[in-house]
């Protein structure tokens, strides 16, 4: 995946508070990939898409400059969240629909361009599963690599749980186990990240 | 059970379990006690998060983690498609598939490319459909792709494409089917947007006889929409495509990617929620095709395939005349029908389907020699699952709706609530158990509501009405146009289930019954019950004919007291 530039350095380093330059940086994590994903849904090619990214994080990256850090750690992410939502849904509806059908147009065609509310609440929809991404990543380290694969077998690959205890020579309830240990993580690590999406 | 040991997990332990403290001898204990014990892998899942939470969770890291691995992949592009030809030695021609001369590419869709082919044997061109490389890799999707073209080679009909041949070329199966000039219904609607009634009729009256020969041998298309529909230029004709195609298809894009291919947006309800679908899966597609054609787009829009699905299964789409009030209240009523939530409450055939739809067609094509047919007035009625308590409720309450209106309501378990509702102020109603009187009240645009025990009851209303209105658990009766009386059931113990439970209750009523209701007020319709009893012996026919002749019709809904969502009127 794709670094974000120096624009992400020079505003942390603008941003005093370190809890809000890790705010800022699990922010990104969470939204970039979701509005180059949205763009790209909507008919944009990867390069319009990624200029469509860059321009909402500047507008973002601006306002970020000009937060006066009052008290709380979460107002900072809430209000995040809402100015960010605002600029992304801004450029996605200005954005014209790109209708070149090369490579991955598919999708784009297919799924008709809806109208603005629909685009807000699949904005939240893709940040929310952007976020369980980020944390599945975030807690991997947390587990053993038997544990994360047998977590991995079952409910990524969707293989069946006997089976992949059987490969693994585990019993089929440590396989269950290992699943449920590590959604208990990821969920746990998915609401600590919530104020970038939940109003409250 | 036996799986209900002494060493069942409690919720202190859960706890301990998933943050990872607990001990390993007792960890290991229970590795073994959850292989067997069901109860305690629920309770733990549980724990994590209810279902809901666990599919949208592992959706989500599905399509993300597997996506990125396939980053970049541009398997579909065009030229890569060309790679897949053959050479040829006639320089007017692209390249070869197997025996057929590409001429040109005719289009690609989700799942394969369709070429314009040219059979030097047969002196004709062909269209050949092949499944995307990047597809076939996948041996499963291979084999059903091929097996699905054999079966629906076998089905022989004017509505379904035909097709030829289905072979393999390097590795990669296709079909060949007729070539024939024509469009797509997608491309009707995006250029032309919503179409004429008639129109509407004559394709989806042909396209219904498509499904009907091949639902006839067992093959469910399971990916009816605009884009899989044919429309010939020169005759009238519609054909439908692509059979069986998008299961191959989800097997291999579900390997590959965790996503969905092609778009969901017609998809049936048991569909989006990856059930086993049957034919009235497909039914239910045609009635988004059906709204598609009134209306210029599909029912349920949104921004994501995910969203879409959810649409499918939760909601109802916005109703047609409100985007186009052209379309008549029956077609809305035929295609409402299509599109029931629950397969049961869909039609019960595409057969059934055609014929109504082709009624209708002779009715708009002729308006004046040609009335709508009876069927399609009785498009609401037929949602009675047990049509014979039904409508004699229905002829029953007809019958008094000369002194006044009753409304029978049994309950059983329990003590229940009976909340009335009126539009108009001050409607005398009297709730009845047997001879005796166990409420009377006047009710209020505010509404009322009683408290009863369980046991049978009979609601009456000392005013004559026009029409009853029954909307899941509301039962209201109408006077012309205008809602007069709601009749709300609510029961505590079951929450979820009430609707079915009444309406179980209604039909299970005995006809006896209702003489032992209230003996002095219904006797002297007594014998008017008994005949009508006696006539629902008769054919079906009779039957509706009784039913269009009853002063006080019960509307089409009463059924869906178990349908939660609709309301349908019927026409008088």
């Amino acid at each position: 995946m794709d670094i974000w530039p120096e624009t992400s350095e020079s505003l942390i380093l603008r941003l005093n508070d370190p809890q809000d330059a890790a705010a800022w940086s699990q922010f990104l994590a969470i939204y970039r990939p979701v509005v180059l994903r949205m763009a790209m849904r909507r008919g944009l090619q990867h390069a319009d898409a990624d200029d469509l990214a860059q321009r909402v994080f500047l507008s973002v990256a601006k306002k970020v400059s000009g937060w006066e850090p009052h008290n709380a750690e979460t107002r900072f992410r809430n209000w995040l969240g809402r100015i960010s939502r605002n600029a992304i849904l801004n450029e996605l509806t200005r954005a014209k629909p790109d209708r070149a059908f090369g490579a991955g147009g598919h999708d784009a065609i297919l799924d008709q361009v809806p109208d603005a509310s629909d685009l807000s609440s699949a904005l939240m929809l893709e940040a929310r599963r952007q976020a369980v991404l980020v944390a599945a990543h975030a807690v991997e380290p947390e587990f053993s690599s038997s544990t994360w694969s047998m977590f991995y077998q079952t409910t990524i690959e969707e293989k069946p749980v006997k089976i992949v205890a059987e490969e693994l020579g585990r019993s089929a309830g440590a396989v269950y186990i290992a699943r449920c240990r590590v959604m208990q993580r990821i969920k746990e690590h998915i609401q600590s990240l919530s104020s970038f999406w939940s109003d409250e | 059970m036996m799986n209900q040991s002494a060493v069942c997990l409690d919720d202190a332990e859960v706890e301990r379990l998933l943050s990872g403290e607990m001990g390993s001898a007792r960890t290991s204990e229970l590795e073994q006690h959850l292989t067997s014990c069901i109860d305690c892998r629920e309770k733990l899942e549980h724990r994590v998060g209810d279902e809901g939470w666990w599919c949208d969770t592992q959706s989500s890291l599905r399509t993300g983690m597997l996506a990125t691995q396939s980053i970049g992949n541009e398997e579909d592009a065009p030229e890569r498609l060309l790679e897949l030809l053959g050479p040829t030695d006639d320089p007017n021609m692209l390249g070869r598939i197997g025996s057929y001369e590409i001429v040109g590419l005719l289009g690609q869709g989700g799942m394969g490319a369709v070429f314009k082919g040219f059979d030097r044997s047969l002196n004709r061109f062909v269209a050949i459909k092949m499944l995307l490389p990047h597809l076939a890799t996948s041996g499963a999707a291979r084999k059903r792709f091929a097996r699905e073209g054999q079966a629906v080679a076998a089905v022989v009909d004017d509505h379904v494409m035909a097709i030829h041949c289905v072979d393999e070329w390097q590795g990669v199966p296709y079909l060949v089917m007729t070539y024939s000039r024509g469009v797509s219904l997608q491309k009707r609607l995006n250029d032309k947007g919503p179409l004429e009634v008639r129109e509407i009729l004559r394709i989806g009256m042909q396209a219904a006889k498509g499904l009907a020969a091949a639902h006839a041998q067992g093959i469910i298309h399971r990916d009816i929409k605009p884009a899989n529909i044919f429309l010939d230029q020169n005759v009238e004709r519609v054909q439908l495509m692509d059979f069986g195609l998008a299961r191959a298809v989800d097997d291999a894009s579900l390997t590959r990617s965790g996503t969905l291919a092609g778009t969901p947006q017609y998809m049936s309800p048991e569909q989006a929620r990856a059930e086993t679908v049957d034919h009235r899966s497909d039914l239910f597609s045609l009635g988004s095709v059906l709204y598609a054609m009134c209306t210029g787009h599909a029912p349920f829009r949104a921004e994501s395939s995910y969203s879409v699905l959810r649409l499918i299964t939760d909601k109802e789409p916005r109703p047609i005349r409100e985007i186009n009030p052209d379309v008549p209240i029956w077609l809305c009523a035929i295609i409402g029908k299509l599109m029931a939530k629950q397969a049961s409450e869909r039609f019960d055939s595409a057969k059934e389907v055609s014929v109504l739809l082709e009624d209708c067609l002779a009715h708009v094509q002729q308006p004046t020699a040609i009335p709508l047919s009876e069927a399609v007035a009785s498009v609401g009625p037929k949602n009675i699952r047990c049509p014979r308590i039904g409508k004699f409720i229905a002829a029953a309450a007809g019958a008094f709706a000369l002194l006044f209106a009753g409304i029978l309501i049994v309950l059983e378990l329990g003590e229940g609530t009976l909340t009335i509702e009126s539009e108009l102020d001050d409607v005398p109603i009297r709730i009845m158990q047997g001879d005796k009187t166990v409420e009377r009240l006047m009710v209020t645009k505010s509404g009322d509501s009683v408290r009863v025990a369980a046991g049978t009851y009979v609601v009456e209303l000392e005013t004559k009405l026009d029409g009853i209105l029954v909307e899941n658990s509301h039962i209201s009766l109408k006077r012309g146009a205008m809602e007069y009386v709601k009749i709300r059931l609510s029961k505590k113990e079951i929450q979820s289930h009430s609707d079915e439970e009444v309406s179980r209750k209604l039909q299970d009523l005995k006809v006896a019954d209702l003489p032992n209701a209230s003996a002095s007020k219904w006797q002297d319709v007594g014998s008017q019950l008994h005949d009508l009893d006696e006539r629902f012996e008769k054919t079906e026919q009779e039957i509706e004919r009784i039913w269009a002749t009853a002063p006080l019709r019960m509307s089409p809904s009463v059924p869906s007291i178990s349908s939660p969502t609709r309301e349908q009127e019927i026409k008088p």
